[in-house]
């Protein structure tokens, strides 16, 4: 609650103070910059070449504002496919509902230092209660952290922006939309969440989600080559901060090794980057116990995205494969898992269509797949879950979005039909999503 | 929130500043996100600045500023940064991109209309009433102290802008306000794809 009250504090101040003084009120980057959204994103938050130029220069450009605040809400509506007559396991089916929204200290403090820092009110946090409906009770956690030291040489014969980079997600300081953190979607519902529609995803893939603190330096060379070596290691002590109301999921143990290496390309209208990443991490079993043993992820991801931006028409497309093996603990064997090890693959393919940056057509594509285990999966044998994603959306102003996305499920956790051994089939999980989202 | 309380108060004591560092460094560290380094732009997106006239670049900047000029692309990206630009630094960064050497556009153009672009452009049109470019744009496009070098440009960017020349968003081209009259979509088209293939 505390907590709670501080952040309504802030956004009060912030409403108070900086929002009579903006005629056009955009988000904290746009005021710093005195640019418009669409400079640095195609849509947010997906980045331009100037975008992905911003962050790496640390969000150092332009000039440095008194508050460097902002703050976005989301409003939704979710619908399931099939509650097969269960309406209590799924709350809220097809209300509207007030997701939460986030706060936003971001921007330039001097010319080498600047952040990106998102902390998040969640009015949806499920509570299951005894009697099997479910509460929702208001949250405020620590969201996305991205704080940079940075330097820019340019000279005629070089161009080198390199600095440090301390985060909290593994890949939330990447400026390429194909690996994890701001990777397609870039919205998902909440209550398709809390309803557990979630297909399986590799350790990096939001695992370590603000639980963990990280610290890489990088460097971009020429605009064309970019670097990056960092570790991460659990959120704890001084860094305790950055898991603040998010509890263990995974927590590492000691420090673990992250890279991620990229080409980028420009030519005429067009823009490639092509790259891997990748994370070697070893994870408590007993989240809440430092000491415990470990399991062993290995995570390696190739990526590449293709942007071709002109007026009125863009087009951008991102694809991804991230390869996880794992070696289980002992302890999980006969318990949680068949095997001492296993694989799991997650492949994600995406394009979209932006007439004026304002209409937009994406369409998504998929594939998680893995290692049989008839102890992780004891209906199936089998984690693979395949589908698409259509979502349609209208930009009401830039920083106003309208939209519908839909999410089928052609395979969900091994089957495409009774997956769960009670009948439930893989599209009975399909969900239609009206949402619009606000930034200001 | 420990960190963003501090960083809050830490705000408190800053102010908003002009853009720091001299002409050059400002162009190779922001103008060249754009516009490239030598102002050999590769987006069509964002004009081509290269040996461009110093007069007009300086004049362009002044109307950023002054929110003068307010096509989209002036409002959307550079007002906010020719706000941060005092007088002398204007002249840096015109005198800077005047001073790199443009090199040929290596975008694609529709050769098709290069050859209608190109009449147009040195000789005008009676029938119409189309002044010929050359007259103030220079024989080879080059520019002069009272037009805007156009050689190299993007065609793209040069359709962009003749559109614009249609509006009242850039009051100081009064005088391409009113060939504009005279050209049709496909002679704007023409113009763009032959100016974009010179030297």
């Amino acid at each position: 609650m505390r907590w709670n009250r501080i952040v309504s504090w802030v956004v009060g101040a912030f409403v108070a103070i900086i929002l009579p003084g903006l005629a056009h009120a955009v988000p904290a980057f746009a005021r710093q910059t005195g640019q418009a959204c669409e400079a640095c994103h195609v849509s947010f938050p997906e980045l331009t070449p100037y975008g992905r130029l911003f962050k790496l220069s640390g969000y150092t450009l332009g000039t440095t504002q008194l508050f460097p605040l902002s703050a976005m809400a989301i409003g939704s509506a979710t619908k399931v496919n099939n509650t097969q007559g269960n309406d209590a396991a799924f709350p809220r089916n097809g209300g509207l509902v007030f997701e939460g929204g986030s706060l936003f200290v971001a921007g330039k403090l001097s010319d080498h230092f600047g952040l990106f820092s998102q902390w998040t009110y969640n009015d949806l946090f499920a509570k299951p209660q005894p009697d099997g409906t479910t509460q929702f009770v208001g949250h405020t956690t620590v969201d996305n952290n991205d704080i940079r030291v940075v330097d820019h040489i340019a000279k005629q014969d070089l161009d080198l922006i390199y600095g440090l980079t301390l985060n909290n997600n593994p890949t939330v300081q990447d400026v390429w939309n194909s690996t994890p953190a701001f990777s397609y979607p870039f919205q998902t519902s909440r209550i398709a969440g809390v309803w557990g529609i979630a297909p399986p995803a590799t350790l990096i893939e939001g695992g370590l989600a603000q639980q963990v603190v990280g610290l890489s330096a990088y460097a971009f060379l020429n605009k064309s080559w970019y670097f990056e070596l960092g570790g991460y290691r659990s959120a704890d002590g001084a860094f305790s901060v950055l898991h603040h109301g998010v509890d263990f999921s995974n927590r590492l143990k000691d420090t673990n090794p992250y890279w991620r290496f990229a080409y980028n390309r420009e030519w005429g209208s067009h823009s490639l980057s092509a790259g891997t990443f990748g994370l070697n991490a070893k994870v408590n079993v007993d989240p809440t116990d430092s000491s415990s043993p470990t399991d062993h992820f290995r995570d390696i991801g190739i990526d590449m995205q293709y942007q071709y931006l002109s007026e009125p028409h863009s087009a951008t497309a991102q694809v991804s494969l991230i390869h996880e093996s794992t070696d289980w603990d002992a302890s999980h064997l006969g318990v949680d898992r068949q095997n001492s090890s296993s694989n799991l693959d997650s492949f994600h393919l995406k394009g979209s269509y932006w007439y004026q940056r304002k209409y937009g057509a994406t369409l998504a594509y998929f594939d998680e797949y893995g290692s049989d285990d008839n102890v992780a999966f004891p209906v199936t044998n089998s984690p693979d879950t395949r589908g698409f994603i259509a979502e349609l959306n209208y930009m009401i102003r830039p920083f106003w979005r309208l939209a519908l996305q839909y999410t089928g499920y052609w395979k969900y956790l091994g089957a495409t039909t009774n997956f769960d051994g009670n009948g439930r089939n893989a599209r009975d999980n399909n969900t239609t999503y009206l949402y619009t989202w606000v930034a200001f | 929130m420990r960190i963003a309380c501090l960083l809050a108060v830490f705000g408190l004591g800053l102010s908003t500043a002009l853009a720091a560092g001299s002409p050059e460094d400002i162009a190779r560290q922001w103008c060249a996100n754009c516009h490239h380094a030598d102002g050999n732009s590769i987006s069509p997106l964002f004009p081509r600045l290269a040996g461009q006239q110093p007069a007009y670049l300086e004049q362009q900047l002044r109307a950023f500023r002054a929110k003068d000029r307010s096509d989209r692309s002036a409002h959307d990206y550079m007002w906010g940064i020719a706000g941060t630009l005092d007088d002398a630094t204007i002249s840096g960064l015109a005198a800077y991109f005047a001073a790199q050497k443009p090199s040929l556009n290596p975008n694609p153009v529709d050769s098709s209309l290069v050859s209608a672009g190109h009449e147009l452009y040195q000789n005008g049109r009676a029938d119409s009433g189309t002044t010929a470019c050359a007259t103030c744009h220079g024989a080879k496009a080059e520019g002069s102290v009272i037009a805007p070098r156009l050689a190299g440009q993007h065609a793209a960017y040069i359709v962009k802008q003749l559109h614009v020349f249609e509006t009242s968003q850039r009051p100081s081209a009064t005088a391409m306000q009113a060939i504009i009259k005279t050209l049709s979509e496909s002679d704007m088209r023409a113009l763009g794809a032959y100016v974009q293939t010179l030297p």
